[in-house]
């Protein structure tokens, strides 16, 4: 019995002050446990999000040569703004520059303490001399949605070929247009010619507009008299529809 | 030593007479690099470098001055610069040493159309269009001129010809859209521009000529669909086109509208293209003749005396001021605006019948 009972007893721990490293360091994570309580259960402080901010000094913008022109370029204006270094954050993904449905991202996303890529962009929001807005504490994403076919198309280089068949057309029209007996359908005929040929034309597209927006509202005010014939003559002094 | 000076002075003599042959390995070289700059030409003159291409192409005219495509790329050169005479210089050239090439043709076409010779342009561009039928841009230029001579209907039946063999050119479809329209085939025109539409896509050009083409066929609804459609894109877009150019399609939204029964609306689309376009006299007078219908009068009595001030000569404004007085129950006033409306406007039997109403009613 008494050799049982040696065996089955365990030795007991030494006192504190035998081993008063682990006590210390017990006491240590105990200590910090009850602050971290206390701080999130009585001064209601909840853990910020992951900041991990680079210890490099921040870089001073680069001189900034005078441009001889009177516009700066473009490099120069991009080059202005203070470079920020990288804060690094990779679990802050901007969810709303990536939808998952078949539309597009929108026009412009703030991208204010967002994530990696959004802040190494520096290029993607230059602050051009004229704006009086104060440049951003930090860059901001321009998502630029692409053009209509229509307007890239105007950018295409147009042959000297097409340019001289334009400048025969718009002088076509602007014959007609001094002729004795102007034909309108026939102005604009050369007009259309001469802005399909050259889109770049545009003393012919502004003239061809001023027309075509004279001939539709001419044509439309034509019918004012059997307007007001029908009205006045109908005896219907009311005007029709409105509120 | 007088035979020596006699020698060397018949040697120099010879010099300076006859050209030293080329070697056959000497031209096979020059023909080479000769090509090499005619590549690099057409290359800087496609990227808009004409100084480049022009020294560029003046080095392999100097190498091989028989290559006809440098002959070609110095008279686009040309062209580009509107140095027509020289030009056509190149081009001759060029036809002196292929008389069939197809692009000098068409280039000969051009520079004569520019000097009014019809005739002669038509000549080439027909000679070109045979020589390669699969080019879009001979085509196209023949047929644009045959309409030109009023021979549109030609020119119609000629590009549907050929949509054998250009399915799916815009351009073709647009032209004969265009042609279509001109000869105020508007419902043929619809079709072939939404032919057109639906193999550009988005193409804006084409929708805006489509909606042209929607108004006058009397498709109100779908002009007015859109137009709407066009200028919701247009407005997330900066300056897409000149003022003139959107107060075209304001104001032909506007008609629309209004022949839709959506005066309020044509209203709205109207005022937008006066303000774009404040010095046309007819915009200011479907906008007084908007608000009056929608019963906006004192907005329609500015409108209209804007429309007076800068077409004092017009009739229609005056019928129109009849009317709005007529509407105001101010009949004198009226009486004297269709008598206005009558002076200048002899042959103009509205004003007589109106005044003759309102004596009447009285």
């Amino acid at each position: 019995m008494t050799e049982q009972n040696q065996i089955t007893s365990q030795p007991d721990p030494p006192p504190a002050h035998a081993a008063p490293r682990t006590t210390t360091f017990i006491g240590m994570v105990l200590l910090a446990t009850a602050a971290m309580w206390i701080k999130i259960f009585v001064l209601d402080h909840v853990p910020s999000d992951a900041d991990a901010g680079s210890t490099a000094p921040r870089m001073p913008a680069p001189a900034v040569q005078e441009a001889p022109a009177s516009q700066p370029s473009l490099l120069a204006v991009w080059n202005q703004p203070e470079i920020l270094p990288i804060r690094r954050n990779l679990f802050a993904i901007p969810l709303t520059a990536f939808p998952t449905d078949d539309s597009k991202p929108t026009v412009q996303v703030s991208a204010v303490g967002q994530g990696l890529q959004d802040q190494s962009t520096k290029a993607a929001a230059p602050q051009l001399p004229h704006e009086e807005t104060p440049a951003p504490a930090r860059p901001q994403v321009i998502v630029v949605m692409a053009p209509p076919s229509g307007v890239a198309s105007a950018t295409i280089t147009t042959g000297a070929d097409q340019r001289a068949l334009a400048q025969s057309a718009y002088q076509a029209a602007l014959d007609e247009i001094n002729g004795a007996n102007p034909d309108v359908s026939e102005v604009l005929w050369n007009l259309d010619c001469a802005v399909t040929l050259d889109p770049s034309l545009s003393e012919a597209a502004d003239l061809r507009a001023k027309i075509a927006t004279q001939q539709t509202a001419d044509g439309a005010n034509g019918g004012i008299d059997q307007f007001v014939g029908r009205q006045v003559l109908g005896a219907t002094t009311q005007p029709t529809g409105g509120p | 030593m007088r035979s020596r000076w006699l020698l060397a002075s018949l040697l120099l003599a010879g010099c300076a007479q006859v050209a030293p042959p080329i070697a056959p390995s000497q031209q096979s070289w020059n023909d080479g690099r000769a090509s090499a700059l005619i590549g690099l030409a057409g290359e800087e003159y496609d990227r808009s470098e004409f100084a480049q291409a022009r020294a560029t192409v003046d080095e392999a005219i100097q190498l091989a001055p028989q290559s006809v495509p440098a002959r070609i790329i110095s008279a686009k050169l040309d062209l580009q610069a509107d140095q027509l005479e020289t030009a056509k210089a190149e081009l001759d050239a060029a036809k002196q040493v292929d008389p069939t090439d197809a692009e000098a043709d068409y280039l000969t076409g051009v520079i004569d159309q520019r000097w009014k010779q019809t005739d002669q342009a038509m000549a080439c561009y027909q000679r070109a269009s045979a020589a390669e039928p699969t080019n879009a841009d001979y085509l196209l230029a023949y047929a644009r001129l045959q309409a030109t001579n009023g021979a549109a209907d030609n020119a119609i039946a000629l590009l549907r010809q050929k949509l054998d063999v250009f399915p799916r050119n815009v351009a073709i479809w647009r032209e004969i859209g265009l042609l279509l329209m001109r000869q105020k085939q508007f419902d043929a025109a619809v079709q072939v521009l939404t032919q057109a539409s639906n193999i550009a896509g988005n193409d804006v050009e084409i929708r805006t000529e489509l909606a042209r083409a929607l108004f006058y066929a009397g498709q109100f609804p779908n002009c007015v669909q859109l137009l709407s459609d066009i200028l919701r894109e247009q407005a997330t877009l900066p300056a897409v086109g000149s003022p003139a150019t959107q107060a075209e399609l304001r104001v032909e939204l506007g008609e629309a509208l209004l022949q839709c029964g959506q005066p309020m609306a044509a209203v709205d689309a109207l005022q937008r293209a006066s303000d774009l376009m404040p010095d046309s006299a007819a915009i200011w007078l479907s906008l007084a003749r908007a608000q009056i219908q929608a019963a906006d009068l004192s907005g329609a009595e500015q409108s209209l005396a804007r429309s007076t001030e800068l077409s004092p000569g017009d009739s229609r404004c005056y019928v129109l001021l009849g009317y709005l007085r007529l509407c105001e129950h101010r009949p004198a006033e009226a009486r004297e605006a269709f008598g206005q409306a009558q002076k200048l406007d002899p042959a103009d039997s509205i004003g007589k019948s109106a005044a003759a109403a309102i004596d009447l009613r009285e």
